[in-house]
């Protein structure tokens, strides 16, 4: 049995965190999720597995992708051409809704109902498979669908097909909350999980497997991104990561040597982001802020070294952007070690969600940034950027 | 910490200087560019770093080439350290010598945790440009420099916020318009407005979609329509083409309606009796037909009738045929035999050549007894007679041969033919000599005969021979031949002499017997066997002549017996016939009229028993086809019918329903489903009618649905483009990098903001919690600053007051600059004696208190001394009155220390 397990390709969904970018970059990430699913269609096709599990968020329901709908159906039917069946279910972002405009897609592609659903199928080797899953038909799904998972079927495999995250509190637990236990009840040979973008294996036996999503589309994605193709050996689940990044965001950090010129770091910098042969979105990490003279200081924190760097690679090949650039102070000094207490109390009061929304009432005319403000994220982006702003202040004491 | 001993290697306008200071406090005397600020630069720089290449006016890198750097011997913690500085990179390359050993930078850093240069600067460093920087503030932030004392450098920190407040302001303003984040906000929603309208594509779509499915399902449904239509089309043409079968129905089914049925076994029943009676008629004419036969023979047999009334005459008679017949039989049997016995009679008569009426006397026993005896004599003389003459025709044979060879010994002297006839008589003569022999009596002159023929030809025969004789060529054979010749002569001739001795004894014998014979009534002539074998058929014919007598009187007995009892059927002749022919055909006559008559008597028996059984069938028949007459009477009535003729014609019309019926039934076959709807319509022009409409609304629908597909086709390729359209996605692109850039700006003034309200919050916590034990020791500290002038200093959250001695209240905007100064010196000190549990270092003051009056400035000093109690204090000054007030080993002459003036 060979199979290819992949979840989240989060097709023709824009990329988040770019403030500018050159067109050829525009171009590129528009590509990207198109063309990470793809290479995914052509390795089911190269590798003539036995199927293809897509476990959710293939693309984005708000997103309302009339092409991204038609360019599915037209890779499903590259599928159908050589008789490789597609196991699909909707997840938390493409989520089933009759309403909504939904293409036909060919006879090849099962999709699972919102009620957790059985297929069988046997492979070219002759082993039988079940494939048991189930799509979201709202945004959430709070309950623990685990519950309605069948036994272990007779076929030779049984595999479980979630899109979900793990158990963690009762106020995030929206998407299909499950436990390792719960899973490993059902005695399912392998379980193919969607909905995390990070890429991770959280039991080798039997496999409990989370693919990550195709292409990274913000900075919180970062990283090589894919899918695993999946091969039975001897009973054995044999994982083989296929990378489909386009682009990959990137984060890299970079010392900063005493008495740089604004030149030599360019240079450096730009040499450092052009090793990397994988295109990349990159935030980069200034590292030693500190021996920065206060006016090359400024000069940074205006955006004068990023601006440059953006001009300098705006055409090269592959593609590197970086996208950001941050100062990094060594060993977090303390703007005042007597007064630690004092700086800490006042944060306290100060750099509390509550307060930042007060703050940030004159701005909250769009949503977007009340919602962006409010992600903790956000918020300690904004608690690093104060705090940075205090020891570029004492540095330049 | 406190430093023992400051050594200068080079620094600034010092060089290798050893400065020995107290530990509590050191007074370092000095005039002005005595090296005061060098040398505190130097202690700052050897605890924190040098000022690097960048601030090159504070890095006092001495002229002289002395190596720039030097070190300080520190008591901290009961413990002597040595702190050693000198030129390197990032300020220097530091060495620190505790308790032997040697440590780097790090370890200095940790020494001298939490403090660095900066808060240093901020406790424990006391400068005129400090305090005048103070006063250079509005009153304003004067106070809020004043309330905010409680935090560490809070006078540069709340410039820093002022600045940031006003970094921050070019970003956004609330109530601004040019920042950058008010002109993204403010285009934000137009940027929101064309990704809406980018997707109106897909909401196109999706109602596009819903008229496209909702068109769809019309054109559907007229295709099912036009389907349907087209359907019934074809039915309504279908019933109009089954409409003659339908008409052909209908009428079958009205005739059907009115048809009544007749039950055909009536018919088969009425059929099987008619075949049965045709039967029993046949039966009863056959019946009547050997009735009258019988009558018949009964009535034409006039010989039975005959036999009848003569039965008793004729019974004896057919009693006696068989009798008869024996007689008749036994005459043509004695008949048979006497006319075997005449005719063996005539037979032997014809024998033995008899006159019938005259026949010889049978011999008598003696007669017949010489005649035997004469008999064997003839018998022997004959036979010697024939030997002779045997033994004489043998010699005639080699007579003739050797006349042969003599002959062709012979020259050829005489014709052939002369000898020919010579052999010829020759053989003439042997015949008849042979025959002779066996002829009787006379005839034996036959013998005679042939003895002359043999002679003559043996003469001429030697006649040849001897004419041969003479030819001389064969003269010797020839003579031999004839030697032969003359033997064989005359052995011939004695022969032929003993011969006629034999033949003349046999003439004497023959002699005799013919005596015998004709004494006895013979031919004389008739041999004597001949005689002798006669003897028998004699008797014989005797005794036929008997037989024959007495056979033919037995025979007429019988002949007249015979027709005595044919003459008896005189009176039958007419049936007997006349019986005048031999007894045998009369026989025959009789016996086939008694045949006839018995054969009469059994048939008329017979025939009685036929009659009576014929006549019985005839009764039973008749009574039978009455029966049945009636019961097809019975049948006709049973169909209320009462001829033959009626009811073929109620079979006949039932026949014809019956065909009507199936093809009725054919119909509704052929016409199966339709029938209903064929029934359901008036008449085959409405059904015209419908389907004409039918057409009509087939060909509109048509129409339609053409309409209807077109509108579909628009509406798919329309769906094709927007599907194809990539606007929403490249605008929703769009306003996330707007939003990711709004964003990064309010981040980045919100940063700033927060930053500021940071710093105000920090150093109001800061001030809040310290300032009840600072403004304890500040109060005392003032007091002792204003020789006890002003006795208090109160703060609540927004205000700082001072309480005159006299009760007087002042605000702090009241005070004059010296006594504010004093105020603010009085809460300095009294911050840095408040942390000196967290942070001790030596306080550094140079050159302050300028704008102190003398009682003020004695009082400085006195607290100067106070303070060292906390920290070490090295008070660096310019005025030499203040030597009177310190201890005099506290107090140096930077002068007297050696220094080179090079400045």
């Amino acid at each position: 049995m060979k199979f290819i397990h992949a979840a989240d390709a989060h097709i023709d969904s824009p990329f988040i965190g770019l403030k500018q970018a050159p067109t050829a970059l525009w171009e590129t990430i528009h590509a990207s999720t198109f063309t990470a699913f793809k290479k995914l269609i052509q390795t089911a096709v190269d590798e003539a597995v036995d199927f293809v599990l897509l476990v959710g968020d293939s693309f984005d329901q708000e997103a309302q992708s009339l092409p991204v709908q038609k360019f599915l159906k037209q890779q499903f039917e590259r599928l159908a051409a050589v008789d490789i069946p597609v196991y699909l279910s909707y997840g938390n972002h493409d989520y089933w809704d009759a309403n909504q405009v939904h293409f036909e897609f060919p006879a090849n592609v099962h999709v699972f109902g919102s009620e957790v659903q059985s297929f069988e199928l046997t492979t070219k080797g002759h082993e039988s498979v079940t494939i048991v899953g189930f799509s979201y038909d709202q945004r959430w799904v709070s309950t623990n669908r685990v519950v309605d998972f069948p036994a272990r079927a007779n076929t030779t495999y049984t595999i479980g097909t979630l899109h979900g995250s793990q158990k963690a509190t009762t106020d995030t637990d929206h998407y299909a909350p499950f436990t390792l236990s719960e899973l490993n009840a059902c005695h399912y040979d392998y379980w193919a999980l969607g909905h995390i973008h990070k890429r991770q294996i959280l039991q080798e036996r039997p496999a409990i497997v989370y693919p990550g999503n195709l292409q990274g589309r913000h900075k919180n994605e970062p990283g090589e991104k894919g899918f695993y193709l999946v091969d039975t050996k001897e009973g054995e689940f044999d994982l083989t990561f296929k990378p489909t990044t386009v682009i990959e965001w990137q984060r890299q950090s970079f010392e900063i040597m005493p008495d740089m010129s604004l030149t030599q770091l360019q240079t450096a910098l730009s040499d450092q982001l052009m090793q990397s042969d994988q295109a990349s979105l990159v935030a980069l990490e200034l590292t030693h802020a500190e021996r920065l003279s206060s006016d090359l200081l400024q000069r940074i924190n205006n955006g004068e070294l990023l601006a440059v760097l953006q001009d300098q690679l705006e055409n090269s090949k592959p593609l590197h952007w970086p996208y950001a650039l941050k100062l990094r102070f060594a060993a977090q000094q303390q703007f005042s070690q007597i007064d630690q207490a004092y700086w800490q109390q006042a944060a306290e009061t100060i750099l509390t969600p509550e307060n930042i929304l007060e703050k940030a009432k004159p701005l909250m005319k769009e949503n977007f940034i009340r919602q962006a403000i409010e992600t903790p994220e956000f918020q300690a982006d904004l608690k690093d950027l104060v705090t940075t702003i205090l020891q570029e202040k004492k540095m330049g004491d | 910490m406190r430093i023992k001993t400051v050594t200068i290697l080079g620094f600034g306008k010092w060089h290798d200087q050893t400065i020995d200071l107290n530990t509590d406090y050191q007074v370092l005397y000095g005039q002005n560019e005595a090296g005061k600020t060098t040398l505190t630069t130097f202690i700052k720089g050897v605890l924190f770093g040098f000022a690097t290449a960048k601030q090159r006016y504070e890095q006092y890198v001495p002229k002289n080439g002395a190596q720039y750097g030097g070190e300080l011997l520190v008591s901290y913690h009961d413990r002597d350290i040595v702190i050693r500085r000198i030129s390197g990179k990032f300020g220097g390359d530091v060495t620190v010598i505790d308790q032997g050993k040697e440590f780097g930078a790090d370890y200095l850093a940790d020494l001298l945790a939490p403090a660095d240069e900066a808060l240093f600067t901020q406790i424990f460093e006391t400068n005129q440009h400090d305090l005048n920087q103070i006063f250079n503030l509005k009153q304003a932030d004067f106070l809020q420099h004043l309330l905010t004392i409680g935090a560490v450098g809070s006078h540069e920190w709340l410039y820093f916020a002022k600045e940031l407040d006003k970094d921050s302001q070019k970003i956004f303003k609330p109530s601004g318009r040019k920042w950058p984040l008010n002109v993204a906000l403010k285009n934000y929603p137009d940027l929101v407005q064309s990704v809406n309208e980018a997707s109106r594509g897909y909401q196109e779509y999706e109602t596009n979609a819903r008229l496209l499915q909702s068109t769809v399902a019309t054109m559907r449904e007229q295709q099912k329509q036009v389907a349907e239509r087209k359907q019934r089309q074809v039915h309504l043409q279908q019933l109009l083409d089954r409409w003659p079968s339908y008409a052909e129905w209908q009428t079958l089914q009205n005739y059907l309606e009115k048809a009544t049925s007749f039950d055909l076994t009536i018919d088969e029943q009425y059929q099987a009796l008619v075949v049965e009676r045709e039967r029993n008629a046949k039966a009863l004419a056959e019946a009547q037909a050997a009735v009258a036969t019988v009558q018949e023979t009964l009535d034409q047999t006039g010989e039975f009738r005959f036999y009848q009334a003569n039965q008793e005459k004729l019974a004896p008679l057919f009693e006696q045929l068989n009798e008869q017949q024996k007689q008749v039989q036994l005459l043509g049997l004695q008949e048979t035999q006497s006319a075997q016995l005449a005719g063996e009679k005539a037979q032997l008569v014809a024998q033995y050549q008899w006159q019938a009426d005259e026949l010889p006397n049978p011999l008598t026993d003696e007669q017949r007894t010489q005649l035997e005896q004469a008999e064997i004599e003839i018998n022997e003389a004959t036979t010697t007679s024939q030997v002779l003459t045997k033994q004489l025709a043998d010699l005639e044979a080699q007579l003739a041969t050797q006349n042969a060879a003599v002959s062709q010994v012979e020259p050829q002297e005489t014709p052939l033919n002369n000898g020919r006839l010579s052999q010829l008589s020759m053989l003439i003569g042997a015949v008849v000599f042979m025959i002779g022999f066996f002829l009787p009596g006379v005839l034996k002159g036959i013998v005679v005969v042939g003895l002359a023929a043999l002679g003559y030809g043996g003469y001429k025969t030697w006649l040849n021979k001897q004419t041969a004789q003479g030819q001389p060529a064969q003269k010797e054979a020839w003579q031999q031949a004839l030697a032969k010749l003359d033997v064989l002569q005359a052995e011939k001739q004695t022969k032929a002499a003993a011969l006629q001795t034999q033949q003349a004894r046999l003439q004497t014998m023959h002699e005799q017997s013919a005596t015998l014979l004709g004494q006895a009534g013979y031919e004389t002539a008739m041999p004597i066997s001949q005689v002798i074998g006669m003897q028998h058929a004699l008797s014989r014919m005797t005794q036929l002549a008997t037989t024959l007598k007495r056979q033919q009187a037995a025979n007429q007995t019988l002949e007249a017996a015979l027709n005595t009892y044919w003459d008896a059927f005189d009176f039958a002749r007419d049936w007997v016939g006349p019986l005048q022919g031999s007894h045998e055909e009369n026989l025959a006559q009789v016996s086939q009229f008694k045949a006839r008559i018995t054969q009469l008597t059994q048939d008329l028996a017979q025939s009685n028993e036929s009659y009576r059984y014929y006549q019985q069938q005839v009764s039973r028949l008749t009574a039978t086809i009455q029966k049945q007459e009636a019961a097809q009477t019975a049948l006709l009535a049973k169909a209320n019918l009462t001829t033959a003729a009626e009811l073929a014609n109620c079979v006949a019309n039932e026949q014809q329903r019956r065909a009507n019926e199936q093809r009725q039934a054919d119909l509704k076959r052929q016409l199966a489903t339709d029938l209903p709807a064929l029934q359901a319509s008036d008449s085959q022009e409405q059904l015209r009618q419908q389907a004409a409409q039918i057409t009509e609304q087939v060909a509109s629908l048509t129409d339609q649905l053409q309409e209807q597909q077109q509108v579909v086709a628009q509406l798919r390729v329309t769906q094709a483009q927007l599907v194809d359209n990539d606007r929403y996605q490249q605008q929703r692109q769009l306003q996330l990098q707007e939003q990711a850039k709004i964003t990064d700006l309010a981040q980045e003034w919100l940063a700033k903001q927060l930053a500021v309200d940071w710093i105000q919050a920090t150093l109001k916590a800061a001030s809040q919690e310290r300032f009840p034990r600072l403004l304890e020791k500040a109060t005392q500290y003032f007091a002792i600053l204003t020789q006890n002038r002003y006795i208090k200093i109160n703060f609540d959250e927004t205000l700082m007051t001072v309480l005159r001695a006299d009760q007087v209240l002042f605000e702090v905007g009241e005070l004059s600059q010296g006594t504010a100064e004093q105020l603010y010196i009085a809460l300095r000190f009294a911050f840095a004696e408040e942390v000196a549990d967290v942070v001790s270092l030596p306080l550094l003051i140079d050159d302050g208190f300028v704008n102190f009056d003398d009682q003020r400035q004695v009082a400085v000093w006195t607290l100067l001394q106070k303070l060292s109690e906390a920290n070490q204090v090295i008070y660096l000054t310019a005025n030499p009155r203040a030597k009177d007030y310190f201890e005099a080993d506290h107090w140096l002459n930077l002068a007297e220390v050696g220094i080179e003036h090079d400045s």
